[in-house]
């Protein structure tokens, strides 16, 4: 089955096969596993490609692997994966230097000043609305902090 | 020959695709969006970040793009938000902030065509339907490419579009802070409900004028991959401080940096930390005679490493 897969992401099987492995890719969990894995080394390949090179398809990537970008500029989508939202089964990667945990403190008095001004431009708000903005009034006092 | 296999695998990649990506799943984004700015709703949520909880009521006039939120658990503090100004009331201190929206209106947000640009920063996928507050919702999930922002799972009604639940989560998958309406009725919502039910004689009023502004010599030597700065301004905080603000977003967290001078005698004022409130982490350090604030929706590392990155260069006149 992970060669069926792995032929139909490389767009080498024919219609029918194509068909037939789709379908097992939607019924079945462990052809979805293989499905999201090849995602992922894909992924990961474009992903180091591109600290070489600009990110411009080489002419004799598979029609897919130039196609979709295409595609996702026309359609304002972009490619995504099929991982769900679970935890992560593989570390991630180390993208950003890890920082040393930093002293903790008690939120500054200005605290909800801070806030207020920042909520104004966060794009959370656009989604959800007002609610987001409930830390800003939310009672610092309401409960000793630890 | 070449071009009918490859047109095959496009189809069949498209066909097998489309369960769980793109058009649609953006579509959804879209959908809450437009929820957001059109709907008349009234509503109580809850606020959950860490064992705490707190529950609020919430009123949005959709005629006149007003809303209207109450603290319902200890003091009654109240915003109340029109299409230019955000009013805070808080009644313990007898204090009514006015923040101004003249500026934050020329930031795209998640605008029709901007959806897209979430997906080079988060995974985007549909997830499970579940009843939330008796509504029927779809799960819209956005996991983070990278370690720099938090992951959110997004419950919206799949009649109206409008965000039910909010969760936001840490790379390991837990939660860092949750909205979720307890109950919701969509429509009849009356101008009257929206009105701030605080007179504010003799109250304490901070006017926060806010206007762009470059603040010369002031920058980050390092960006944050995927925030771009969308806003810089000058304005007033709390009382009446002036502090220079940077916006820095990837299309669905946002960070700002303030800075402000330091006279003598603030300078014990500063406290060089990390604090945080739910997702929000603040970063606190002194730069050049002035403290710096960062304040953002982003892990703790990614706020810091913004915060460390603020620099002044004396420009050459």
């Amino acid at each position: 089955m992970k060669d069926r897969i792995s032929a139909l992401m490389d767009g080498e099987l024919d219609e029918r096969e194509a068909a037939e492995t789709i379908s097992s890719v939607a019924n079945d969990a462990q052809a979805r596993d293989a499905w999201r894995t090849y995602h992922l080394i894909g992924d990961a390949l474009r992903e180091s490609a591109s600290v070489v090179a600009p990110r411009r398809p080489a002419a004799n990537a598979p029609f897919w692997r130039v196609a979709l970008p295409a595609m996702a500029v026309a359609a304002a989508v972009a490619l995504v994966s099929w991982v769900a939202f679970v935890p992560m089964q593989n570390p991630p990667a180390p993208s950003a230097p890890v920082a040393q945990a930093p002293a903790t403190v008690a939120p500054p008095q200005a605290a909800n000043d801070y806030l207020l001004a920042h909520q104004g431009f966060s794009p959370r708000v656009a989604l959800q609305g007002m609610t987001a903005y409930v830390r800003t009034v939310s009672d610092p006092a309401e409960e000793p902090r630890r | 020959m070449i071009a009918a296999r490859l047109l095959v695998a496009a189809a069949v990649l498209a066909a097998g695709a489309a369960q769980a990506q793109s058009p649609e799943t953006l579509a959804w984004l879209r959908k809450m969006y437009e929820a957001s700015q059109k709907l008349s709703y009234s509503g109580t949520f809850v606020y959950q970040q860490g064992a705490r909880s707190e529950t609020s009521r919430i009123t949005r006039y959709g005629a006149g793009d007003i809303e209207r939120l109450e603290v319902l658990d200890g003091m009654p503090r109240e915003i109340v938000r029109t299409r230019d100004t955000v009013r805070c009331y808080l009644p313990d201190s007898k204090v009514v902030k006015v923040e101004h929206r003249a500026a934050d209106r020329t930031f795209p947000a998640l605008v029709p065509g901007e959806v897209g640009a979430l997906a080079r920063h988060y995974d985007i996928s549909l997830g499970e339907t579940r009843r939330v507050a008796g509504f029927d919702c779809q799960a819209v999930l956005l996991k983070p490419k990278d370690n720099l922002r938090y992951g959110y799972r997004l419950y919206a009604d799949a009649g109206s579009g409008m965000l039910l639940k909010a969760v936001t989560v840490d790379a390991g998958g837990e939660t860092i802070e949750q909205f979720s309406f307890t109950q919701l009725s969509i429509g009849n919502v009356t101008r009257e409900m929206v009105r701030a039910r605080h007179s504010v004689g003799g109250w304490r009023i901070d006017n926060a004028e806010a206007s762009p502004a470059h603040l010369t010599g002031w920058s980050l030597n390092a960006e944050l991959p995927g925030f771009r700065k969308i806003v810089e301004l000058k304005r007033r905080l709390g009382e009446s401080r002036p502090v220079g603000q940077v916006v820095y977003s990837d299309g669905l967290a946002a960070v700002s940096v303030f800075i402000e001078p330091l006279d003598n005698g603030r300078r014990e004022a500063v406290r060089t930390g990390l604090a945080s409130v739910g997702a929000i982490h603040i970063y606190t350090r002194e730069v050049a005679n002035h403290m710096v604030t960062v304040v953002g929706e982003a892990p703790a590392a990614s706020v810091q490493r913004i915060a460390n990155a603020v620099e002044y260069r004396e420009t050459k006149k």
